[in-house]
């Protein structure tokens, strides 16, 4: 007697190796969707695009803001369209709507403003012109668009996850992507005139009081 | 049989890939810096300042006690919103005066502030006088103006009367307090709710004087123009 001959119902059954072969690739299946789509979505770390902290990165960006403003016109008091100047740290955040907070490591921002109560758009809108060229001369490919009644917005962003915004109500805005918090404490006079009144280092978000 | 151990084989692969996510911001490859071009700049001593005849000039106000009277700052940093801050690169040794003390007047009380900067020569790289007022505009919205101004005007007169600078001398200097006094009260008077606001800066020979005036505090600061090329002031 053969084995060819013994009864199909002596044959080890195969179902546990299906059981065990479904549950693996439904684990797997579950696991790359996670890792792939949720996670990608919402629980992804930001990736850092420059290596130094927030407070040299305030420096980089201060550096950057005197290049774009130097050609501003200025006025017979040394005034141009800015009146205040803004150093912030935000939170660093991911997710959907940010609610992934990863502490050690915030965004910095320096920002110029527009005096609200100056109607000299004209001039602010010849600015913005003017920084447009700039950005071109640094290599940057800057994109400018209209929004209507005489505001302009030119935007442009740097290999180090500096983004520069310059709107013609507003005013100059570098921002940096999420880098690591440092503790230095650094200052840099403003590029243009600005009241001491006027001139912030302290702004964080959310506040800490 | 083969496909089904290769299946097998990927099994943990996945496994590894749906769980081994970063815990925290990690350095992108492609990562780009950029070294900061602009040297520190330093703060300049306000030409002509003395601050011996500066804090007797304010001792002579008869109103409170200095906090501070050429102390080491310690801490290089401090925010500019009451004077101009130096760069902590330039790692100087920085020397602060401080003086505060209330004064009354018939509808408010005063809170006078008296702040100065000195460096290791003893020169004055900044001076700033302030006068806070527990005034609220709520209080009398449309009402007749409370708002002490000339007891105000008196005090930053007097602080500032011994700034002693050569680029702008004490007299002008009352002078152009008065002025700017009487703008920041024009301010007031038209100001809905008396919510207002003056400011005003005047350039002599780079050292810059500032006044800024709300319905919370009135100051004057002066410093030279950090942006200013050194020894043209």
């Amino acid at each position: 007697m053969t084995d060819q001959d013994a009864p199909l119902a002596q044959r080890p059954a195969r179902w546990p190796v299906y059981v065990v072969v479904s549950v693996l690739v439904l684990v797997s299946g579950c696991c790359g969707a996670y890792r792939w789509f949720i996670y990608d979505i919402e629980e992804r770390p930001p990736m850092l695009t420059a290596e130094y902290e927030s407070d040299k990165a305030l420096l980089v960006a201060e550096d950057l803001a005197g290049r774009l403003i130097s050609d501003l016109p200025v006025d017979d008091n040394g005034f141009s369209a800015f009146d205040s100047r803004s150093w912030a740290t935000e939170t660093c955040t991911s997710g959907w709507d940010g609610h992934l907070v990863w502490n050690g490591f915030v965004s910095v921002s320096v920002s110029y403003d527009h005096d609200i109560n100056d109607d000299d758009l004209a001039r602010r809108v010849e600015d913005a012109q003017i920084i447009a060229d700039e950005l071109e001369s640094l290599g940057l490919e800057p994109t400018q668009e209209q929004h209507g009644q005489g505001v302009v917005s030119v935007r442009a962003d740097r290999d180090d996850g500096l983004s520069i915004l310059y709107t013609s109500d507003g005013g100059l805005r570098i921002a940096t992507d999420c880098v690591v918090q440092g503790s230095e404490a650094v200052y840099t006079p403003p590029h243009v005139r600005i009241s001491p009144a006027d001139d912030h280092q302290d702004l964080e978000w959310p506040r800490s009081e | 049989m083969k496909a089904l151990l290769r299946c097998i084989a990927l099994v943990p692969l996945a496994f590894v890939s749906g769980v081994a996510c970063a815990t925290e911001p990690e350095l992108d490859d492609d990562y780009a810096t950029y070294e900061v071009s602009s040297d520190p700049i330093p703060l300049t001593p306000i030409p002509g300042a003395d601050i011996t005849a500066w804090t007797e000039a304010i001792e002579g106000l008869g109103i409170g006690e200095w906090s501070s009277s050429g102390d080491l700052i310690m801490d290089a940093y401090e925010p500019a919103r009451a004077e101009p801050a130096e760069d902590p690169r330039v790692d100087e040794d920085r020397f602060s005066w401080t003086l505060q003390g209330t004064a009354s007047s018939e509808t408010a009380d005063l809170i006078f502030t008296a702040k100065a900067v000195t460096d290791p020569d003893g020169g004055v790289l900044s001076m700033y006088c302030e006068v806070a007022s527990d005034v609220y505009a709520a209080d009398a919205p449309g009402g007749p103006v409370l708002f002490p101004f000339n007891e105000i005007r008196d005090l930053l007169q007097g602080c500032m009367s011994g700034s002693g600078g050569s680029s702008i001398g004490s007299g002008a200097l009352s002078t152009w307090i008065d002025e700017q006094m009487n703008a920041a009260e024009a301010a007031y008077v038209t100001a809905e709710g008396g919510r207002f606001q003056s400011s005003n800066m005047v350039d002599a020979a780079n050292s810059l004087v500032w006044f800024d005036s709300t319905d919370r505090q009135t100051s004057v600061s002066i410093f030279v123009d950090p942006r200013a090329d050194a020894g043209d002031s």
